[in-house]
């Protein structure tokens, strides 16, 4: 009796461990502008100094913007500071947006993914990004950059250096977005993985085999938890 | 008796049916996870498989013909240093796919376009561009390249998608006949079936060697080698020498030489388990055997050494002299740093070493590591409270010798290539130790099952810790290789 209890409480806590992951999965599932290259010569590092923005705008080429990836670097984000990201209006003055990423939810060294709610009719619009680094008692002296590329059109500017703007440059973060429900996003997922693949691992094909993987993953949980 | 054994433990064990089928399912869809040529060295390994298919090809083109082409002339005069590093269709596909794009740059993805088609997917599949001619990464070693060769060669009317991603699946056949050998080894070492489906599952879910088991690279095969050698060295020592098993272990010790350089252990530790099959046959006292030993050792050293001083393996010993020691103690220091770069890429780092998982992870695969090594200690060092379930001490002597062994022949190989160059270039990812996983999986498991003293209370920590490698497998495939490389 004892043992079949333990064995159960071992399939609860599979089936809790295992739904944090999908829910962490299908939360993740928001698609960056891959075509943004940030690679090659020209490349430099901005500071972000304590409490001081860096302002930079861009026009989102997709509805649903949801995301913004950063790429910060020589930096990890130590308990009670944070990186926060304000989405504004064309103008910079209204925020429409905002997320932080702090000790818990740091993801270097890949992009920092600033999420924030989505906003529906963002195609062609233009925003205005603010991202401030703000200290925590002592740490007023750590420094976190930002790579900055050359690229024609773009600019910003590090109001914690000067006010100047730097024209034809942007900093490297991309603008990601996501689709209409769980279903469409994974169905997105789907089509990038099916790209430069064999017929056998496209599309239909591919969702079958995502989906089997997991249903006999489960059987054999059950199996081996029976043993 | 061993090979009836396979099918009857197919037979026997449907939860062994089931972990060889979710095993095939798992795998077959990493191999679709990871983009093309984004496992490690995979261009080269499939550039060399490539150059293998073109010299099949011409076999039997010069049986029909009798001709011999430029290229093979270019081959018996040695002249490859001016080849180019990729034939002509790997280095088109290598750019229109974006492959540098997304190697070593963990912020960077392919250009991704709306649909199922890649944006130069077509150009890709109806070209005709040259198939081989490239470098090899190594020479003279077909253990691995003759089979997926062939595949190459019997699917080269396909594009270039469908034989790539073929060759990966071969792997995936390799990695089911690990698992397989990894249960029977389980078996034969005295665990029942239970703990030697848990352990086989724990072996099969371990995301380095999933991964190995998924992509076009030689190290699969040398996983295989050596569960092939495990098997019949466990045989063995069980059951004596035979025909049977003396053939599987000089076949398992020819396929690893003739794959890579680590199988260099395997003779090695094939002659210490002759030293003490030979003690135990002929009742030698071990004051004899050890001196023989040692005679017989120099004697083989010496005159590989001195006899045949261009052999790889002549080469592989050292001088000894002080400013060997010197570097040796500067290589250590050296190295030192690296160690939990070695454990992280164990545990979790794909692709080119760019896609981490938590380094928490990996210390709590520490802390596992480290319950089981003191289990070990305790089992030596208490004889008489070594419960009955758990296998004898021989085996276990094994499984710690080949361990070390293939530790040592790592590091050795780094040294050795350190000192020649003053710096470290070959490293040790974690994936060059996955060859002995069985063992080292085993011992775990052993010292686990010493401090659990109880039967029951072992079978469910070890359901614990399978419960937990599947986890393991399922985060990485979802939170870290997905996102990594599509998102």
């Amino acid at each position: 009796m004892k043992y079949l209890k333990l064995n159960y409480i071992l399939i609860f806590l599979f089936l809790i461990f295992i739904g944090i992951i999908f829910c962490k999965f299908f939360n993740t599932l928001t698609f960056s502008d891959s075509s943004l290259n940030f690679e090659g010569d020209g490349g430099k590092q901005e500071k972000l100094y304590p409490n001081a923005q860096i302002i930079q705008k861009i026009t989102a080429t997709e509805n649903n913007l949801n995301q913004i990836d950063i790429s910060i670097n020589k930096f990890s984000a130590d308990f009670g500071e944070k990186i926060v990201l304000e989405i504004a209006d064309e103008n910079c003055g209204e925020t429409i947006a905002q997320s932080k990423i702090d000790a818990f939810t740091w993801n270097s060294p890949g992009y920092e993914k600033l999420r924030f709610k989505t906003i529906p009719d963002s195609k062609d619009k233009t925003y205005c990004l603010k991202i401030t680094y703000i200290p925590f008692g002592k740490e007023q002296d750590k420094k976190a950059y930002i790579s900055s590329y050359p690229n024609e059109g773009s600019s910003y500017i590090n109001t914690g250096k000067s006010i100047e703007e730097q024209k034809n440059r942007t900093l490297k973060l991309k603008p990601a977005y996501e689709n209409g429900s769980n279903w469409q996003n994974f169905s997105e997922l789907s089509d990038r993985m099916s790209q430069y693949k064999p017929d056998y691992l496209k599309g239909i094909y591919l969702k079958t085999l995502f989906i089997l993987s997991f249903i006999f993953i489960m059987l054999l949980v059950v199996a081996v938890i029976f043993v | 008796m061993a090979f009836r054994q396979i099918f009857l433990s197919l037979k026997k064990s449907k939860l062994l049916l089931l972990l060889l089928a979710v095993f095939f399912v798992k795998q077959l869809f990493m191999v679709a996870i990871f983009p093309m040529f984004q496992g490690p060295d995979e261009p080269v390994h499939y550039a060399t498989i490539q150059n293998s298919a073109n010299r099949l090809l011409d076999i039997s083109q010069k049986k029909a013909s009798n001709v011999i082409s430029t290229e093979d002339m270019a081959d018996k005069n040695n002249d490859k240093k001016n080849y180019p590093k990729y034939s002509e269709e790997i280095s088109n596909v290598y750019n229109l796919v974006g492959v540098s794009r997304v190697s070593f740059h963990s912020r960077s993805t392919q250009i991704f376009s709306s649909g199922m088609n890649g944006k130069n997917e077509d150009e890709v599949k109806n070209n005709n561009w040259k198939k081989g001619g490239g470098k090899d990464i190594v020479a003279d070693l077909p253990g691995y390249y003759f089979f997926p060769s062939c595949i190459e060669k019997i699917l080269s009317k396909c594009n270039i998608f469908i034989r790539f991603f073929g060759t990966r699946i071969f792997s995936i056949f390799l990695g089911i006949l690990i698992i397989l050998f990894s249960y029977l080894s389980a078996k034969k070492i005295g665990f029942d079936d239970n703990i030697s489906i848990l352990l086989t599952a724990l072996i099969g879910f371990q995301p380095i060697f999933s991964q190995s088991a998924a992509i076009t690279n030689y190290d699969i095969m040398l996983v295989f080698a050596f569960s092939l050698f495990i098997f019949g060295s466990i045989w063995i020592l069980k059951n004596g020498l035979n025909w049977k098993n003396i053939s599987l272990l000089i076949f398992s010790i020819f396929l690893g030489i003739f794959t890579k350089a680590p199988a260099i252990v395997l003779p090695i530790v094939f002659y210490f388990l002759m030293a003490y099959f030979i003690k135990n046959h002929y009742k030698i006292n071990t004051k004899k055997i050890v001196i023989g030993f040692i005679v017989t050792t120099l004697f083989l050293i010496l005159s590989v050494k001195f006899l045949f001083p261009n052999n790889y393996f002549a080469s592989t010993i050292p001088d000894i002299n002080s400013s060997r020691l010197v570097s040796i103690n500067k290589y250590i220091s050296t190295t030192m740093d690296r160690w939990d770069w070695s454990e992280l890429s164990y545990w979790g780092n794909f692709g080119w070493l760019d896609t981490a998982i938590s380094s928490w992870i990996v210390n709590l695969a520490h802390w596992i590591e480290i319950a089981g090594i003191l289990g070990i200690i305790a089992y030596f060092f208490f004889p008489k409270k070594v419960p009955e379930f758990l296998p004898k001490k021989k085996y276990i002597w094994f499984l710690i010798g080949i361990f070390l062994g293939l530790q040592f022949a790592i590091r050795f190989a780094d040294w050795n290539h350190f000192n020649n160059t003053g710096k470290i270039e070959i490293g040790t990812p974690g994936r060059y130790f996955i060859p002995v996983i069985f063992a080292q999986f085993s011992l775990i498991v052993i010292g686990i099952g010493m401090l659990a003293r109880k039967y029951s209370v072992w079978k469910n920590i070890l359901k614990i810790l399978a419960l937990g490698m599947i986890m393991l497998w399922i985060y990485s495939v979802l939170i870290i290789i997905i996102p990594r490389y599509y998102l």
